[in-house]
């Protein structure tokens, strides 16, 4: 027997009284039983039959067209408020009561947004407006705490947003077609990271001292992008998957080279301001905490030397995921030599306040205790240097496999 | 659609509590309720008082008023409960109302050509005694299917399983109903 033959059989034993069909005398006997059961004063119906009608309709009006209609409006109005206030609000800085308005329409057009290569792109303008944001801030803000406050908000997104996008690069950087993208993205964030250090240096030292944790991370997270879309290109080079010419891979990392040399140059520069102002310090004991801490900065800066000359000749051998690996690990240790050093700068104006100040008030034990906390800054600046250069064996960005 | 129309509406009135609704809503299922019933226990009294009584219980509880999503589910799964507590109160004793001698004399009520109700009667016979082989799940499964003509979504809501195992299921319970026919 098919199956079909036996689903038809089946089919068969419905009105057959051995298959279960029940006797059509006891069908009407039990209907009755059950009714004067149920009705047993017989009443009628309370509600008219057009009544029934319209309750079914209104039913399947509800679920096929109320409910899909009421979504679609709140997209269209969505859409419409955000277009009606998006010129004002764009304009807006963190303390703005449109300012709100600014993040929020940025939430739903990423939502919106269910391209990659658009949401990236969008991510990546939002950065830059944040980036503008803090610019305008710096000019505008009278109030330092506020300004320090905005800032510290503002870089904290910019952290947040970066690493979104580097999860992104880690993500699509493994699929070939999506090369272009991350090549765009890798000059992008590049650029992203000169303003982020320009908008920071152009703050006022009061200010850069309270925002540079924040800016720094900012900053850092930046770099990470620009690593882990390099890391993809040469990786994708390497597998020899998509068409990258060993001149791009070359140029691009020769310029990330040249961007850790001049980062260097820098360092040094703040190295040798940190010493000039400690030789304004006249507590000899405070003058060596700081001048071992700073040795120990200056190590760092010499161990990024090294890692960067490496970097050079393994350039040279055209060893591309050793010259990153290289080169990532000294932009991790000049990062931490310039937090560190800006810890050193912080502690000593404090100490020339202080000793300004010795002159003047002849008090005694409040200067010990004062001298003793910063005494242990000085120390705990000093032996995080140490500890850095130590755990230097940071690793290199992954490269998108 | 016309017929899907008319089921709404009904169901909305009985929903509503309007008995002469629910005698209507009785006429559609009682055939189907039966069998379900009696394939279970196999006891022609015994399945006409579980009938009865899973009717007078989805009264009582739409007569309670509680929220019915699933009208058709309900009567299923109370029945199907009825005979949970039957098979726990009772010693089962089993008729086997398919042996030769009823089956042969309920066709003869047929009002079908001698020929014809042998031919039906072998058929039928060679079926039944398949699904009497057949464990609870996948003669349950196949009555509601081939029989009462239930859709999958109907039926996984009875049997609460998902559409796949429901779909699964009820292959496997066809192919083991073929494979005791070819054996037999």
């Amino acid at each position: 027997m098919t199956n079909k033959e036996l689903i038809n059989n089946l089919k068969k034993l419905k009105d057959v009284e051995a298959a279960g069909s029940p006797a059509l005398s006891w069908v009407d006997q039990n209907r009755q039983i059950m009714m004067s059961q149920i009705n047993p004063a017989q009443q009628k119906p309370v509600k008219e039959e057009s009544f029934y009608y319209f309750q079914y309709i209104y039913s399947l009006f509800q679920q096929k067209v109320v409910r899909p209609v009421a979504v679609a409006m709140v997209v269209v109005l969505l859409f419409l408020g955000y277009t009606a206030t998006i010129t004002v609000a764009n304009a807006s800085l963190p303390g703005d009561p449109l300012y709100p308005i600014k993040t929020v329409s940025e939430k739903v057009q990423l939502a919106l947004t269910f391209s990659e290569e658009k949401k990236v792109e969008l991510q990546v303008s939002f950065i830059n407006r944040r980036v503008d944001e803090i610019k305008r801030i710096s000019l505008t803000e009278q109030d330092t705490a506020q300004k320090v406050d905005k800032i510290n908000q503002v870089a904290k997104q910019i952290t947040d947003n970066t690493n979104n996008v580097k999860a992104t690069v880690s993500r699509i950087g493994i699929a070939a077609e999506k090369i272009d993208l991350v090549r765009s993205l890798g000059s992008q964030v590049e650029e992203i990271e000169k303003n982020i250090i320009e908008a920071k240096n152009a703050l006022s030292d009061e200010v850069k001292q309270e925002v540079d944790q924040e800016m720094n991370g900012a900053i850092a997270s930046t770099g990470q992008v620009g690593t882990a879309t390099l890391s993809a290109i040469v990786a994708k080079y390497e597998q020899g998957t998509v068409e990258i010419t060993e001149a791009e891979v070359t140029n691009r990392i020769a310029d990330r080279i040249a961007t850790l040399d001049s980062d260097l140059l820098i360092l040094q520069q703040m190295i040798s301001q940190n010493t000039t102002s400690s030789q304004a310090l006249t507590d000899a004991g405070k003058a060596e905490l700081v001048a071992s801490s700073t040795r120990a900065v200056v190590d760092q800066q010499v161990a990024a030397q090294a890692l960067l000359e490496e970097a050079k000749q393994l350039l040279a051998d055209k060893k591309f995921s050793q010259v990153l690996e290289k080169s990532s690990q000294a932009k991790e240790l000049i990062l931490e030599a310039i937090k560190a050093l800006a810890g050193i700068k912080e502690i000593i104006n404090s100490i020339i306040e202080l000793e300004s100040g010795q002159n003047i008030d002849d008090s005694g034990s409040g200067q010990q205790v004062l001298g003793t906390s910063t005494d242990n800054q000085v120390k705990n600046a000093g032996s995080s240097s140490s500890s850095e250069t130590v755990n230097s064996n940071s690793s290199p960005a992954p490269s998108g496999n | 659609m016309k017929d899907r129309l008319i089921k709404n509406i009904l169901i909305l009135k009985v929903k509503n509590q309007d008995p002469e609704a629910y005698g209507q809503l009785y006429d559609l299922y009682v055939k189907r309720i039966y069998r379900f019933i009696f394939f279970k226990i196999n006891s022609t009294a015994e399945a006409q008082d579980l009938t009865s009584e899973t009717f007078l219980k989805v009264w009582q509880y739409i007569k309670e008023g509680k929220d019915i999503k699933n009208l058709n589910a309900l009567i299923y799964l109370t029945a199907r409960n009825l005979v949970i507590d039957f098979y726990r109160s009772k010693a089962k004793q089993t008729q086997v109302d398919s042996d030769d001698e009823d089956l042969k004399s309920r066709l003869a009520d047929d009002s079908q050509d001698l020929l014809a109700q042998q031919e039906i009667e072998s058929e039928l016979k060679q079926v039944l005694s398949g699904l009497e082989t057949l464990k609870d799940e996948y003669k349950e499964i196949i009555i509601l299917r081939f029989i009462d003509e239930l859709s999958i979504s109907e039926i996984s809501d009875i049997i609460n399983k998902s559409k796949g195992a429901t779909r699964v299921l009820l292959h496997r319970a066809l192919k083991t109903l073929k494979d005791n026919l070819t054996d037999d």
